[in-house]
């Protein structure tokens, strides 16, 4: 099945914050409400590496998000894997929250509903890249239609850092030197 | 008390009240289908079986963000066991509801077919209850453990009324099937004490850590509370007994919900992050890296 995955270059990615800053003024998301963060861990010992770790929603294969909603407010896109968020179905149950392992929804106070990334399924539609791809700079950050019986050997599901659930298949590889 | 876990307290409160609001409707049942309750007692159970399981719904709605829209929770039914909770809690309450009315009818038709039905919804909705946490991130949560513990705790209340009365009629099969479940709760909740003390070291993954403390100390206390029941029945103060699993049911919920656990990238980078803070401090005093 093709699917859209996001590919995180870590050898490239020196934590500037522009993907975090872009998806904020893409999507207009409210104060405090962050669809994409920057994890930073500190070098090993004997090591100089700083790991920069910039997470969305993953877009899972088989999302525990869109079993888990009683509303039906979270979809999953059939054309292309994109997990997608109606807040005008959402019940604000919150019960999406616990459903992620991943920790990628979010709950908006003011709206009392949740909310996440779309991977800027407008932007797409429209043979654009998501904002926080378009603005890395540093190239560490891409979109790519993938097969998923077919991946890339030089995509990796796993390094150290991050947590990969195989039930819920996350959209994201990773690439490091 | 944190503003997150404050939160949770209506779901808490929701499924405590249904697994006990089950749990009386199958003891209820039980004891008059088995052991010819008087209708005026079995009323009086289903009345309070009534009344929990309409407050806990109240707390299931008062939780909601949107709570106008309610009625779309059953669009999620053939794939998300919140929907199929919704459903089988509002469709229990509601046979309650008929279940009173048929039993205070002079003629009592399809009472004992509304009362099996009751109870088989009531089971229904503590496995319900259990399955919906079945989360694959949540690692105090998943497995078969946790999901089987509501349905238990309920056929274990249940079990304490028909034992009381059938004691009482002098009936003493059922005392076998009270000391089962006493057991298998018992040993229920012997394993979750045994998972949340393995997985706690975790601590940056727990979603309540300030609240840890006291879900340890609760499992401990949990552990006394089947000797309590047990030292009742041998003592033949049997009124308490009800209760005191009802504080059961409490309690576990309470330590369902305050020991989550939940391995994100953030919680295993903060992790990993004091890991390697701790050895280059170790190694900034001792000039050597920790074995």
């Amino acid at each position: 099945m093709m699917r859209r995955v996001f590919i995180l270059d870590t050898s490239k990615c020196f934590g500037c914050l522009g993907c975090v800053a872009a998806c904020v003024h893409a999507n207009r998301t409210p104060s405090g409400v962050l669809w994409r963060e920057v994890l930073k861990l500190p070098p090993e010992e004997g090591s100089r590496d700083t790991l920069y770790l910039s997470l969305a929603c993953n877009h899972c294969e088989n999302a525990p998000c869109v079993r888990a909603c009683p509303s039906g407010a979270l979809s999953k896109r059939s054309t292309d894997g994109v997990v997608l968020h109606d807040p005008d179905q959402c019940l604000g149950c919150r019960y999406c929250q616990m459903a992620c392992p991943y920790g990628a929804i979010r709950y908006d106070a003011s709206t009392k509903v949740t909310s996440k990334c779309q991977f800027c399924a407008d932007r797409i539609d429209e043979g654009r890249e998501p904002a926080c791809v378009e603005t890395c700079f540093g190239g560490a950050l891409r979109m790519e239609i993938v097969d998923s019986e077919a991946e890339p050997a030089e995509y990796r599901k796993e390094i150290p850092g991050f947590v990969h659930h195989p039930e819920a298949g996350p959209g994201i590889r990773f690439l490091r030197k | 008390m944190e503003e997150r876990f404050r939160n949770l307290l209506p779901l808490l409160l929701f499924t405590a009240l249904l697994v006990i609001a089950a749990g009386i409707a199958v003891g209820a049942s039980g004891c008059f289908l088995f052991l010819s309750l008087i209708p005026r007692h079995l009323v009086t159970l289903l009345a309070w079986s009534f009344a929990l399981s309409s407050a806990g719904a109240l707390f299931s709605f008062l939780h909601l963000g949107r709570k106008g829209r309610t009625p779309q929770v059953i669009r999620g039914i053939g794939r998300s066991w919140l929907s199929r909770e919704a459903l089988a809690a509002a469709l229990f309450t509601i046979g309650i509801g008929i279940a009173m009315i048929l039993a205070l009818g002079k003629t009592r038709s399809l009472l004992d077919e509304a009362l099996a039905a009751i109870s088989l919804l009531g089971l229904a909705t503590t496995l319900c209850i259990g399955m919906l946490y079945h989360l694959p991130g949540q690692l105090t949560w998943k497995g078969r453990l946790p999901a089987s513990t509501p349905a238990v705790s309920s056929l274990y209340l249940g079990s304490s009324f028909t034992l009381i009365v059938s004691l009482q009629y002098r009936a003493t099969c059922f005392i076998h099937i009270f000391f089962f479940l006493w057991a298998s709760d018992f040993a229920l909740s012997v394993a979750r004490r045994q998972r949340f003390a393995n997985q706690s070291r975790h601590r940056r993954a727990l979603l309540f850590p300030r609240l840890a403390p006291a879900v340890s100390f609760l499992h401990l206390l949990r552990l006394l509370f089947p000797f309590g029941v047990a030292f009742s029945i041998i003592d033949e103060a049997f009124w308490p007994v009800p209760f005191v699993i009802m504080a059961q049911v409490v309690m576990d919920r309470f330590t369902f919900y305050a020991g989550a656990l939940q391995m994100t990238p953030r919680a295993l980078f903060l992790e990993l992050k004091d890991e390697r803070m701790r050895s280059a401090l170790h190694y900034q005093n001792q000039g050597e890296p920790p074995a």
